[in-house]
Parts: structure tokens; sequence; C-alpha cells
């Protein structure tokens, strides 16, 4: 093998330097007996910018399963997410994804 | 055949035929409900709770730095658009922003009521007949869908 190439110095981290994964959140929409399927498929629609399908799909998600998840990201962007939602009364949450 | 309660024009304005008694009633509705979110919490009345979830039920301490971060700003919001409802019960002519916040206010609105008379899925006028306050309660909350219904079908898939 030919060489000429320099080994590759690899970082490591320090030992005893924990690296804190970045873990992920979700936000959840759960049903209720007061939003209609038509307006939480309207919403979906406006906030997410999801197709109609895609909507529906969740909003049958939420009505037959209880919930659904509907956005994840980064803690301020779910939290920007669920004053959203709330903003338009839908009943959602948001917690960690492990 | 009577208008459509609400349509859109081609200008992009929305067209809005309330009679007097809707009129009426919704102004009504709104008045109390505004006395609601500004003298109770949802603390002290139940039937807030669903207007105000929790974004973090089972975090007490993420609640409360959530609730810190954002200041009342859903409460700012409610209040805003129920402001726009109350305005736009006595005109003729709406913005697409008008009829967002009078579709989000009413919905709040069917949020206390439906709360307040424990609403099911399964809910039907029979179940209150023994009643005459939820029955009336019921009845508007009806009434309050079929609007829902209603701003939806005008404002079309949203863009």
């Amino acid at each position: 093998m030919s060489g000429g190439l320099a080994p590759v110095e690899v970082e490591r981290p320090e030992a005893g330097e924990v690296v804190e994964p970045d873990i992920p959140w979700i936000v959840i929409v759960w049903n209720d007996p007061i939003n209609l399927m038509s307006y939480v498929t309207w919403v979906f629609m406006k906030l997410f910018g999801f197709p109609k399908a895609k909507a529906e799909k969740l909003m049958m998600d939420v009505h037959t399963k209880g919930r659904a998840v509907v956005a994840n990201g980064s803690k301020e962007e779910c939290e920007i997410h669920v004053s959203a939602l709330h903003g338009y009364g839908l009943w959602a949450t948001m917690q960690k994804d492990r | 055949m009577a208008p459509p309660l609400l349509r859109r024009r081609r200008n992009g304005s929305f067209a809005w035929n309330l009679g007097a008694n809707e009129r009426r009633v919704l102004a009504e509705v709104a008045s109390e409900f505004r006395q609601h979110l500004t003298t109770e919490s949802p603390s002290s009345d139940p039937s807030l709770q669903r207007v105000f979830p929790p974004a973090h039920p089972d975090d007490p301490i993420a609640e409360l730095e959530y609730e810190r971060g954002s200041g009342g700003a859903l409460l700012a919001t409610k209040l805003e658009q129920l402001e726009t409802l109350e305005r736009c019960i006595q005109t003729k002519t709406l913005s697409e922003e008008d009829v967002l916040a009078c579709m989000r206010a009413v919905n709040d609105l069917r949020l206390v009521l439906g709360t307040r008379i424990d609403i099911t899925e399964e809910s039907t006028p029979a179940d209150f007949v023994d009643d005459p306050a939820s029955a009336s309660t019921f009845e508007l909350y009806a009434y309050l869908s079929w609007l829902v219904e209603s701003m939806i079908d005008a404002l079309g898939e949203p863009v």
C-alpha cells in the first residue's frame, strides 16, 4: 500500500467529560370531546403547513388513539408550537422524546 | 334562500351576515367570557382549565418555567381575539385576520361552555332535558359549533 497520508488525529473527549446527547422534544395533541374534527384538521394545516391528507390522518390518530405526535425539535421550537396550538384551543403538551 | 353566514368576496374580504338575534347572543356570551377571563383563573374555575392547558402536565418545575417564559402571553392573546370578536359582531365586512381571530374566540367559548356541561362526543340534546340551564347552554354550544364550521368553510384550506 502506497503511503503518503499522514495519520489522522482523532480528537477524543477528555476523560470524565460527559457529552449529554441533545435529546429532542415532541409535541403531543390529545383528544378532547369539544374541538371539531374539521377544526383540528384545519389548525394542523395552518400551523404546520401539512397537506390535507396528512393533517386528516393526524387528526384521526388524535381522535381514535387519544393522542398524536404532531411535531418535534428543540425545546424552544416545541414551546413555540405548543403555545400556537393553545392559541387555537387545542390540548397540546410537550415532553422529551426518550 | 338566505345568504350564507360568512362568504369570501373576490377582493379577499368576507361578507358576514349575522342576524340581530345572533349579534345579541354573541355579544352577551362574549362579554360574560371577558368577565370570566379577567376575574377567574384556571385554578379557581375548572371551566378555564381547557382554555389554558399546561404544556408540561407531568413536570411542575418545567411548567413553572414555561409559564414564566410566556409571561401571560396566552391570556393576552385570548383577550385580544375576544375583543376582535366583540368588534366584529357589529360589522358586516371582515378581513381574513378578523375571521381567524373570531374563529379562535368562538372556539374558546365552546371550550368553556362544553366543559361546564361536561360534554362528551356522544352528547345529544336529550341528555339535558331535565336541566333547563344545561339545555340552553347546550343549544348555545351547538350554535357556536355551527359558527366555527361556517368559518372553516368560508376560509377554505389554509395557504
